[in-house]
């Protein structure tokens, strides 16, 4: 529209359409990225989430480890190791590294029997499962700083390396 | 240090998101409108203090949250091209009594809107008694009046 009192108008009020046009432009592509933000929360890729969980096997193939790959600072991650075989004797159950030092271990379960530690090093000592068979342990972590934690967690010197990316 | 990166990266998400959410004016905020404020205010509250709520953490939050504010208040009233494009520039919504629909559409803005600020403004109830309808950068809308012939 070339109405010549809103070319007076728009003068007045110091508009700049093609300006504003941009503006508005640059606004729908932020809905749509925040629209992206929100599926990708839901899809769990910051965590808590489908996205988020990580399977991994023992070169040896003894364990597997199931773990949240995206966590954040101050939430609960969920880390399961289960032995392929079943176990009879004590399991001996070994965090290393960032999982030693840059995570505290919040709740075990089953409790441990006992722990000790060594500098990036935490062992956990488990009974064997009643019935003889396959054991379970579940750990859940906790982070307090954000950033890349690579760790490595062993059994009985099976050992699988971990990497959880720690979201601010 | 953390306080003040947490308050800075939270400053930062807030102004950006409400930036592209668009302008409100906080005069014709619903009350759902006003609810979701305080929600955002809730949520938001955790982000930046953490698990530290001692005084200290919340007063260190405060000063940088106001200092970033003063700061982007200055950079838009010294600098025109920052001042433009943090805040915007008025738009004209209606004309002569003519509603500029595509505009209109273009801000979210629907006729109703531009009455109502007609109707408490000016006590105007018809859109051939405005001149000019204004969507301020506030995003409230300033109505200039049709002159008596």
């Amino acid at each position: 529209m070339t109405h010549p009192a809103l070319q007076e108008a728009s003068r007045a009020v110091g508009e700049d359409l093609g300006f504003q046009r941009r503006v508005w432009r640059a606004q729908r592509l932020g809905w749509a990225g925040m629209a992206v933000l929100v599926l990708l929360g839901l899809a769990g890729a910051f965590g808590n989430g489908v996205l988020a969980v990580a399977t991994s096997r023992s070169a040896d193939g003894a364990i597997e480890v199931q773990w949240e790959r995206i966590e954040r600072v101050g939430r609960d991650s969920v880390l399961r190791v289960r032995t392929l075989a079943p176990r009879e004797g004590p399991i001996v159950l070994l965090l290393a590294d960032g999982l030693a030092e840059g995570a505290e271990a919040r709740s075990v379960t089953p409790v441990p029997a006992s722990e000790s530690r060594g500098p990036r090093r935490h062992w956990l000592r488990f009974e064997p499962p009643e019935d003889g068979g396959r054991a379970e342990i579940v750990l859940k972590l906790r982070s307090d700083r954000p950033g890349i934690l690579r760790g490595e967690i062993a059994l009985d010197g099976s050992s699988v390396p971990l990497r959880l990316f720690v979201l601010p | 240090m953390e306080s003040v990166l947490r308050a800075l990266a939270i400053y930062v998400a807030l102004f950006v998101m409400f930036r592209i959410t668009g302008r409100r004016s906080m005069s014709h905020i619903t009350t759902f409108d006003f609810v979701l404020l305080l929600v955002v205010g809730e949520a938001t509250q955790q982000a930046l203090l953490g698990e530290d709520v001692s005084m200290t953490n919340g007063l260190l939050v405060i000063a940088t949250l106001l200092l970033l504010d003063v700061t982007v208040r200055w950079l838009k009233v010294n600098n025109r091209r920052t001042g433009r494009a943090l805040e915007g520039l008025p738009t004209i919504l209606v004309v002569d009594g003519a509603p500029l629909e595509d505009r209109m559409r273009e801000a979210r803005i629907g006729v109703g809107e531009v009455l109502q600020s007609a109707r408490e403004g000016y006590g105007l109830s018809r859109l051939e008694d405005i001149h000019l309808a204004v969507l301020e950068v506030s995003g409230s809308i300033s109505i200039i009046p049709r002159k008596e012939d």
